[in-house]
């Protein structure tokens, strides 16, 4: 299976009839009731990638199946498209919080008290409207008394997440920032590129 | 210039938008992780619905999601240290789906270079705005990353925008540019 979904090489997509072909064969295993989840993420990709490679120039009007037909199929197949199917590290933290929680017999007004932070943001966490911050999670690794990674998997992406969220912030400038934007404001406009992009809804 | 198949085309990013990021991907390594994680997790509608950042979708001419990219305010005293609120745009965060890095060969139609170029637009048209109507916002661009991210320091230089090292939080570094109201093409 796996090799099969991820050896696309560009040989295979010189004619159309083969990218058809590769395209209702992934189709085919996305459908399929006894797909695991992660071999239907695999098809799914690989659909994406021959979309993405097929040179349409060549055929342009012969290929019948597009994106939008393909999200239709994946449609179809039911596959439930809320927040909660997103495979992002937040939700398998939540997952696995919610786990230690239950077999630990532990309640979110007591995981709450044991960190010092409030019910409602630990009900937040379980329900992936917020990310925890490194700090949170190393805090709820000491409470539930298992390994920070438990918890999250990589916490050097929680790391850039953190930052990217605390730049955003409103704050005071250091004194290395203050001199790089004295320093901008003093120079001349960059001429660089700067180029609208047509609308795709429209 | 709009009948390349490489063209990308730009809409804001909605709740409808959701099972396109599914599948979106922008492959393995920290800042390619954190970019998928951020625009599949919360991180992305915190900084939409708190900092009012406006967060772009880029397809292709087959509806397929490419890339993302992002642009907002964030507030600073200017002059320093006391001086009135100045808005400073920044852009939160940009990231492309691993199959389209590094495409097309053609330089002129990269799809990175497209972001850059309508993020640079986009960053110049709410700078206009804001002059006409009387808004404090100062006439740069401003992003973070991480020092060791020496593919998108390089992206980044192309368009513009210098690496400020003494800066350096995190082990992330400002880059700033300065932007010119008439540069907008």
């Amino acid at each position: 299976m796996k090799s099969e979904t991820t050896n696309l090489g560009p040989t295979q997509l010189q004619d159309s009839e083969n990218f058809r072909r590769i395209v209702l064969s992934m189709l085919e295993i996305i459908e399929a009731e006894e797909t695991s989840y992660a071999d239907r993420k695999r098809a799914s990709s690989t659909i994406r990638g021959a979309l993405a490679q097929y040179d349409k120039s060549k055929e342009p009007f012969s290929i019948q199946l597009n994106q939008l037909e393909v999200r239709e199929a994946l449609r179809n197949r039911s596959v439930d498209y809320s927040a909660s199917t997103l495979d992002t590290q937040e939700a398998k933290f939540a997952d696995r919080l919610k786990e230690l929680m239950r077999t630990k017999a532990i309640t979110q007004h007591q995981l709450a008290s044991r960190i010092g932070c409030s019910q409602p943001a630990i009900s937040q966490m379980l329900n992936r409207q917020c990310r925890p911050q490194r700090s949170t999670i190393l805090n709820l690794a000491a409470a539930l008394d298992v390994e920070p990674h438990e918890l999250w998997p990589n916490l050097e992406v929680t790391d850039i997440l953190d930052t990217v969220a605390a730049v955003q912030e409103d704050s005071e400038m250091n004194a290395a920032e203050a001199d790089a934007i004295r320093r901008t404001l003093a120079s001349p406009p960059v001429k660089a590129p700067a180029r609208n992009l047509p609308s795709r809804k429209k | 210039m709009d009948d390349s198949p490489y063209q990308l085309y730009a809409d804001l990013l909605t709740e409808q938008d959701r099972p396109d990021l599914v599948q979106f991907d922008c492959g393995s390594g920290l800042w390619a992780e954190a970019a998928t994680e951020w625009i599949q997790g919360s991180d992305v509608w915190e900084s939409i619905n708190n900092r009012k950042t406006r967060v772009w979708l880029y397809r292709n001419d087959r509806d397929v999601l490419v890339g993302f990219g992002s642009l907002g305010f964030t507030r600073r005293k200017w002059p320093p240290p006391d001086g009135p609120h100045g808005n400073l745009q920044i852009i939160p965060m940009l990231g492309l789906d691993r199959h389209f890095q590094g495409k097309p060969a053609d330089r002129d139609w990269r799809y990175s270079h497209q972001i850059m170029s309508h993020l640079r637009y986009q960053a110049i048209r709410t700078l206009t705005e804001h002059a006409s109507s009387g808004r404090s916002t100062l006439p740069l661009l401003s992003l973070f990353v991480h020092q060791n991210n020496a593919a998108a320091i390089r992206l980044y230089q192309q368009f513009g925008f210098t690496p400020e090292p003494a800066t350096r939080r995190n082990d992330h570094i400002l880059m700033i540019q300065k932007l010119d109201i008439e540069t907008s093409t």
